[in-house]
């Protein structure tokens, strides 16, 4: 019992560490005074090496590297985070709806199956091409590209839980139907999750720097991961190798944070 | 003595893969209040379809079908039938295997709370002792640590304990039992029918039991329904039925179950 709490309390505080790195990430930029403002060109200084006033080096416009990638970070996790959250909060009554046996479910699944056959990046992009390049639709896209993922996920898990005998003995005893699936379904299947929500917003992060990499989504001056890591690529070959590899070790670690909170939560819950 | 339910022309079928499994097959009986009537047959004679479609737990692809089903309350009055109205206030299930019968992420306190918020049985005042002398009847000894666990932390007679106590929390008048004791070993079986039966007599309850221990039925019931293949082959008071069956699959039955005691 003892050794168990040992491993809980040590796993307790591995697990602090990706969540302060993203709200780092996600609130840091409305704390920290920059050296150098983030959004102001300075061509004189293009292209300068990691140092101690340009921690992190300054790109080919003389934009300063350290603060971009910072602000980018509250940017990207806001489109990545709160995409999700939409997606979750419409896939959560639609699963519960087509975990049901009716024509109805076969029907919201058929859609979703539709849905499902696009190749996701290429849907997101031809939605953000089509309705014009904002962050509002780069979230759309994430929003759906997410919804018919979450739905499958609960309506597996619904499924399953529905099968259990300690539902029917819920049954037998006169709840209702929505207190079934508000206190029996839904907490047995939040576990999984939470963990598909942190391991969707990871993805979500590398999708909008992949769209912002090609052009569209968060575009300059408006800072994002995938746009400076584009705008620095050209200039790997020569030798400036600081203007792509800060935002992308920050996408790196963002992603790992969140992998790690999902693997976090699974294990949580399996242990019960 | 009033009727407790009337059952008449009951249908239970499974439709699978276009092939119609009659699972019950036009099945009728009565059975009088504070009556215990003990439903025996082998495996898949259809006494579990029968049981379940009482309380309306049969899903799909099955589908039920009766001429009349009646479930009394003890005015004798049956008021728009509505399985749903009826659970848990006047009718009780207990299911088979209680592994899995209770929600493992609430305590055993927590569960009793939402029967208790659904039927508004108890004042909050006396709801903790409640729950306590509710686990005390079907022998608990130590109900505090019980009612403070979660499902997976008790064994498999205690959790059936639990879910017979949780089945009478709502003071029912009726409880459907499917087979209670599979899966727990013979002394804890015996303990814990006594300790069920001695629940069901001290609460006037009428009380249908799925069992293929005969040895229940002779012991504890006062009626018997013998099936096969989904019939009823004989029914009648465990008394003339054990003493002088009728039916040559009943007698087969009587005849095996005594070489076994001797």
């Amino acid at each position: 019992m003892k050794i168990e709490n040992k491993q809980l309390n040590f796993s307790n505080l591995i697990i602090t560490f990706p969540i302060l790195i993203l709200l780092f990430f996600s609130f840091g930029s409305f704390f920290i005074t920059f050296q150098h403002d983030p959004y102001i060109t300075d061509i004189a200084n293009r292209l300068l090496k990691p140092s101690t006033v340009h921690w992190f080096g300054t790109d080919e416009v003389g934009f300063d590297i350290f603060s971009r990638t910072i602000v980018a970070g509250r940017i990207d996790l806001f489109i990545s985070l709160s995409g999700t959250l939409i997606a979750l909060t419409m896939g959560l009554p639609l699963g519960l709806l087509a975990s049901e046996k009716s024509k109805r479910a076969e029907r919201i699944m058929k859609v979703l199956d539709m849905f499902q056959a696009f190749p996701l990046l290429v849907l997101a992009i031809v939605i953000v091409a089509m309705w014009g390049n904002n962050i509002r639709n780069v979230i759309f896209a994430i929003v759906l590209i997410n919804v018919p993922r979450f739905t499958r996920l609960i309506r597996s898990e619904a499924l399953t839980v529905r099968e259990k005998r300690y539902i029917e003995v819920a049954v037998t005893m006169g709840a209702s139907n929505s207190r079934i699936i508000f206190k029996h379904l839904m907490p047995n299947i939040l576990g999984s999750l939470l963990a598909q929500a942190s391991i969707t917003t990871a993805h979500s992060i590398v999708v909008v720097a992949a769209l912002s990499f090609i052009g569209i989504g968060v575009v300059p001056p408006e800072a994002s991961w995938g746009s400076m890591i584009r705008a620095g690529s050209q200039y790997m070959t020569t030798g400036q190798w600081w203007t792509s590899l800060f935002p992308g070790l920050a996408i790196l670690i963002s992603v790992i944070s969140f992998n790690t909170i999902a693997q976090f939560i699974l294990r949580k819950y399996e242990s019960i | 003595m009033s009727t407790a339910i009337k059952v008449s022309g009951l249908n239970v079928r499974y439709k699978v893969d276009n092939k119609v499994i009659n699972a019950v097959n036009n099945v009728s009986f009565s059975l009088d209040r504070k009556k215990i009537l003990g439903i025996i047959g082998e495996t898949g004679s259809g006494k579990s379809s029968l049981i379940r479609s009482l309380n309306g737990l049969i899903k799909e692809p099955g589908i039920v079908e009766f001429k009349d089903l009646q479930i009394l309350d003890s005015q004798g009055i049956n008021n728009d039938f509505k399985f749903e109205k009826l659970r848990g206030k006047n009718v009780g299930f207990i299911p088979q295997n209680p592994f899995g019968s209770l929600n493992p992420i609430y305590k055993i306190s927590k569960q009793f709370e939402f029967v208790n918020k659904r039927h508004k049985i108890y004042e909050i005042s006396e709801f903790n002792f409640q729950v306590l002398r509710a686990l005390k009847e079907v022998g608990i000894n130590d109900p505090e640590r019980v009612a403070n666990s979660y499902s997976f932390e008790l064994s498999g007679g205690m959790a059936q304990r639990v879910v017979i106590a949780l089945a009478n929390f709502s003071n029912p008048e009726i409880i459907f039992a499917d087979e209670p004791t599979t899966g727990l070993d013979v002394t804890v079986e015996r303990q814990l029918l006594d300790k069920f039966f001695e629940l069901v007599d001290s609460n006037n309850l009428t009380l249908i039991i799925v069992t293929h221990d005969l040895g229940i039925v002779a012991q504890y019931c006062d009626e018997t329904i013998v099936m096969l293949n989904g019939e009823i082959v004989e029914k009648g008071s465990v008394m003339n039925v054990f003493k002088n069956p009728q039916n040559e699959y009943t007698q087969k039955l009587i005849k095996a179950s005594n070489e076994e005691i001797s």
